[in-house]
């Protein structure tokens, strides 16, 4: 009887055999080029084509005849980064020994840059983890034990993953029945492009609404913290140090910024000394931008002067978590040594700071979790007293360390900053005025066109569903 | 004039306006379809984070705390004391083993024992070292920074690092018995009900799989036993469970609520930017009326 070796686990198998007997591994995509080797693979782009217009068989992607299949099919996938087609091929055609596997073996894990960007197969971690873990084990048995799910799952993994991450430059949209399938069941309605466009023009309206709207009003409703942190800021003396921890960059700058900015500028008001550092690489960048916006802001209005002797750049201090108990400990030796700030140093004296300990930190953070490791990390070592400035995500989380009394204020998104900034009209430019009063009143406005687009989604959604 | 203000002429904070407004558009494209912009724009953000990122280690870290001072005095490791040691070589050993067995993993694997499988071993030390360390930290940080402080405010007792935290605290003073109490039930109810709730499936659907330990299956026990303290116990912690249950469908809705609005928030301060930054800078209105001239 003739055998066939399996490409995966190398044992024999019947010739006939659609799959593998030991592992399961698909073999009739394998034996394919061999068997029919006089076809091109024209014959499988008409295969490709037949399938956009009807569903296809059942046996479509075992096959292998779909290249779009064949690009998702955790089988391929696991040669990642995906090398070009003819390679591909090239290792299936001279099939003798170890073909697909030796191919994927000898791949580096990182070609070039596009890598990075390359979407991941989550068929190929499953698979990956055994293999890097046990070296007892061969990468072939490895590959395929780790890979105990079903078809059905796979094929719904697939269009989970093929919807939602971004294909690679110059390939082609997946348009084949496989993705197109949860929107016909109603399920895909928040990828309707539609309600994407409404939603877009919903804000760009209240923008240029809440821009001919006169500054004024009510405003935002204040949360508890907000007013706490205000007294104990306007409590402070002059020169007081004050240690500023940057945990933002640039990807949340939009909405922190309009929360940072009002609390540094009454702390450059009270003339305060701030020492900024930050943990994220994009954070002393972002800061230098928001902190020079504040000087502007504070200088024009009210004519104060800001001197270099109130903001010390302490720069980026890497190493998370286990980094951070030595800012509480000796925060002078932790801070970085920039040769463009040595001379401020020295000038002011941080070493002070560690024999003192700053009068108030700022945590201005997007997350949660960097103020809580602030709270766990570094306030239990100096006692220090702490105002949180966060995102409107993080402020639910935080809620309960301001009850504690571990957070002394707590300031948090766009209507905590907003808000703040009503505290400070008096020392603020006429344009910074406007800016504020645009947001925030396309922000009101805006919440009720994104309550009116969910409303009208989960109404078409049910229409839709229904209907099928 | 502070460390902090803008050092950059006028004109060269408009260009970096209006190659914003460029880059953000390419990728904005996206919202269209995929395409060769939107990836360049993707490859620009990534390529210049990444080099930013390498600059910034050097010159805050690399440079300044580790090699200026072994290069400064090469043979300090025979005459300096421990702390040096422990400060400047250990971190370049560590780092330099931890940076060839990077490399090595970049490269195949070899089928024979020799350097290169030694090198992917001892490189194991240096991430051993972070991620003990990083654990250890993390641990005694929660305990010492969360734990602990949440629970005795919660239960009101006097704690020695709360106390010390500052002297203005009105906002603790608001955490009334009421809030207290409140506290305590659902975070009560929440762990009784992830620990001896029933593992619901979705949308009314048997459950996938009972916990041996449910709740009902007690209750059930309890009665056909007739033991009235126990039937009575299961019968308070399963209603407790099913207060935790709604507690934790109402704090996944307020996380969502705050959540939608932080990302509006990024969602108009972008549009702001489109519409009234950018639009204002004099390289705009340059280009524009250059543009403006060109198609009269």
């Amino acid at each position: 009887m003739a055998k066939s070796d399996c490409p995966h686990c190398g044992l024999s198998n019947p010739i006939d055999a659609q799959f593998c007997v030991h592992c399961g591994t698909i073999l009739a995509r394998a034996q394919l080029p061999s068997a029919h080797a006089g076809e091109t693979t024209d014959e499988a782009g008409a295969g490709a084509a037949d399938q956009e217009e009807a569903p296809p068989p059942a046996n479509a992607e075992e096959t292998g005849n779909h290249p779009d299949a064949r690009a998702s099919d955790p089988t391929y996938a696991r040669t990642w980064p995906h090398s070009s087609g003819e390679e591909e091929d090239g290792g299936e055609v001279s099939g003798e020994g170890e073909p697909q596997i030796a191919a994927s073996q000898t791949d580096p894990l990182l070609t070039d840059l596009g890598g990075l960007l390359e979407p991941a197969d989550p068929m190929a971690f499953a698979s990956s983890g055994p293999r890097e873990s046990d070296p007892s084990r061969s990468p072939s048995q490895s590959l395929t034990s780790g890979l105990n799910v079903s078809e059905e799952e796979r094929r719904q993994l697939r269009q989970l993953y093929a919807e939602d991450l971004p294909t690679a430059v110059g390939a082609n949209p997946d348009m084949g029945p496989t993705t197109a399938e949860p929107a016909v069941g109603g399920s895909g309605l928040q990828r309707q492009p539609w309600l994407e466009w409404i939603l877009l023009l919903g804000l760009t309206g209240a923008l240029l609404w809440g821009s001919q709207t006169p500054t004024g009003g009510n405003g935002p409703h204040t949360l508890p913290g907000l007013e706490q942190a205000h007294q104990h800021i306007d409590s402070l003396t002059p020169n007081s140090p004050i240690l500023v921890y940057w945990a933002y960059d640039a990807a949340t700058a939009g909405e922190m910024d309009l929360v940072a900015q009002p609390v540094i500028e009454h702390l450059l008001h009270k003339r305060t000394t701030l020492i900024v550092v930050s943990q994220l690489p994009g954070g002393p960048a972002v800061a230098r931008r928001v902190i020079a916006k504040a000087e502007e802001s504070v200088r024009r209005p009210a004519r104060a002067q800001v001197t270099a002797n109130q903001i010390i750049e302490g720069g980026f201090i890497p190493g998370g978590a286990a980094s951070l108990p030595l800012l509480g400990v000796a925060p002078s030796r932790t801070l970085p040594v920039d040769p463009g700030w040595v001379e401020l140093r020295e000038r002011f004296s941080l070493a002070g700071l560690t024999e003192t300990g700053p009068v108030l930190t700022l945590v201005i953070a997007a997350r949660a979790e960097d103020v809580r490791r602030w709270l766990e990390q570094v306030q239990p070592i100096n006692d220090g007293t702490v105002i949180a400035v966060t995102s409107a995500v993080a402020d639910p989380a935080l809620r309960p360390y301001l009850h504690s009394g571990q957070l002394v204020g707590l300031v948090s998104g766009w209507d905590g900053g907003s808000a703040y900034f009503r505290r400070l009209e008096r020392t603020r430019s006429i344009a910074e005025q406007v800016r504020t009063s645009r947001l925030t009143n396309g922000q009101n406005w805006g919440i009720g066109i994104l309550l009116f687009v969910i409303l009208l989604g989960n109404v078409a959604g049910l229409t839709e569903r229904r209907l099928t | 004039m502070s460390p902090f203000s803008s050092g950059l002429p006028a004109a060269m904070q408009d260009a970096g306006l209006v190659l914003g407004l460029f880059i953000s558009l390419t990728i904005a494209s996206y919202l269209i379809r995929d395409n060769f912009l939107a990836r360049l724009g993707q490859y620009i953000l990534v390529g210049a984070g990444l080099g930013y990122i390498a600059v910034l280690a050097w010159r805050n870290v690399l440079w300044p705390r580790l090699f200026a001072p072994v290069i400064s005095d090469p043979m300090s490791w025979l005459t300096a004391p421990e702390a040096t040691l422990l400060k400047s070589w250990l971190p370049l050993i560590l780092g330099l083993l931890m940076w060839a067995g990077g490399v090595e993993l970049l490269r195949r694997r070899p089928k024979e024992p020799g350097g290169s499988q030694l090198l992917r071993l001892l490189a194991v030390v240096p991430a051993a070292v972070l991620v003990g360390v990083g654990l250890g930290v993390g641990a005694s940080g929660a305990v010492q920074g969360t734990l602990w402080p949440q629970l005795a405010a919660a239960l009101q007792t006097p704690l020695a690092a709360v106390a010390t935290a500052g002297d203005a605290r009105p906002a603790a003073e608001e955490a009334t018995w009421l809030v207290r109490f409140i506290t305590l039930l659902i975070t009560g109810g929440v762990l009784i009900h992830l620990q001896l709730g029933r593992a619901s499936g979705a949308s009314g659907r048997p459950p996938a799989q009972r916990r041996p330990s449910g709740l009902k299956d007690s209750e059930t026990a309890a009665q056909k036993h007739d033991i009235p303290y126990r039937t009575l116990t299961v019968k308070i912690l399963h209603v407790w469970g099913g207060i935790g249950r709604r507690a934790l469908w109402l704090a996944a809705g307020i996380v969502f609520a705050r959540l939608a609005a932080a990302r509006f928030s990024l969602a108009l301060a972008r549009l702001d930017y489109f519409l009234f930054e950018v639009p204002r800078s004099e390289l705009w209105q340059i280009l524009w009326a250059a543009v403006r001239g060109a198609g009269s």
